[in-house]
């Protein structure tokens, strides 16, 4: 870990085959290590370990934005994806709900606000669900790749902007779903004849 | 006659106001687009171009304006190119660290060189 101002190395923190960082919202003090095989809780600043959580969890789990709780993961098999939500005041579960369908293809878990949960992902519809009442709340109806911090927008894909089929992307609204901004690929074509003439 | 695209990496700002009910940025190249990230304050989005020429980590504001580019150099010895999947950890957790201040950390992060990034600061221009 290096500190942006000056580059200096603060810390090293030792994780093999890490696949996700994620930081607590409003301790400082708790940096989620995400490996193949464990969730490690370390002090960031220090690199002393002080949890670790024999979780699997492919998909990079998310605090809540008060920062009560994680929801992860838990790896079960289920007709949904399983996940926990756990307590991070001593990181006990809570309960535990399922998202989407264990054959989606998500990309991590992000809460929208401290009762909304939903899978980032780019297949649709997206279900949002209260996790505390398994109730769901909302379904988008477009593939999502993040959430502002409000869950009121959402960066998305939209149809192919070039002949190579790469997906363009926009901000869309959560209500509305409609675009509000986009990047759009406009080729700049040049004539040969002219620049050799030229 | 033949025509051919160039591929300039200038980023053109078009404004379409009132013709259009929302802000379209025109791009002069297709960007392969990886993992995204918005920031806690919500001012920014950070994407992983995930195109093994570039590998760079581009920076937008809410309305995906281009506010600044992370070129990335001299990856890990365990790395052949660029991860979306890994470099968004080490990369984007610690920029949104402070996001009342992240252009600042943006510019003095990259100056270090522990992982060979340097951050023009700018939108791209070559």
């Amino acid at each position: 870990m290096l500190d942006a101002a000056t580059g200096e190395v603060i810390s090293e923190l030792l994780a093999f085959d890490l696949s996700w960082i994620v930081w607590h919202p409003t301790d400082e003090n708790q940096l989620l290590l995400g490996t193949d095989q464990q969730i490690s809780i370390v002090q960031p600043f220090t690199g002393e370990p002080l949890f670790t959580y024999p979780y699997r969890s492919p998909f990079k789990p998310d605090f809540s934005p008060d920062g009560r709780y994680l929801a992860l993961e838990n790896g079960s098999r289920s007709n949904g994806i399983v996940v926990d939500i756990v307590d991070t005041a001593n990181y006990q579960r809570v309960t535990t709900v399922e998202l989407g369908n264990s054959l989606v293809e998500g990309k991590s878990i992000q809460w929208l606000s401290n009762e909304q949960l939903a899978l980032v992902m780019l297949r649709v519809p997206i279900e949002i669900w209260n996790p505390f009442t398994t109730e769901i709340v909302d379904i988008v109806s477009v593939g999502t790749d993040t959430w502002n911090p409000q869950g009121t927008q959402f960066l998305g894909r939209t149809a192919p902007t070039d002949n190579d089929g790469n997906s363009g992307i926009a901000v869309y609204d959560r209500e509305t779903e409609a675009i509000l901004a986009q990047l759009v690929y406009l080729p700049i074509v040049v004539d040969d004849q002219k620049e050799a003439s030229g | 006659m033949r025509n051919k695209a160039l591929d300039i990496a200038v980023l053109l700002i078009i404004a379409f106001s009132s013709s259009m009910a929302h802000r379209a940025i025109a791009q002069s190249s297709p960007n392969r687009w990886g993992q995204a990230e918005w920031s806690p304050d919500g001012r920014f989005i950070a994407i992983f171009n995930t195109d093994p020429i570039v590998n760079t980590v581009e920076v937008f504001t809410a309305d995906l304006v281009p506010v600044a580019t992370l070129q990335l150099e001299n990856f890990p010895s365990d790395f052949t190119q660029a991860d979306g999947e890994s470099w968004r950890g080490v990369l984007i957790v610690p920029l949104w660290r402070r996001p009342s201040t992240v252009g600042n950390e943006l510019r003095s992060f990259a100056r270090t060189q522990r992982y060979g990034m340097h951050n023009p600061g700018e939108r791209r221009s070559h």
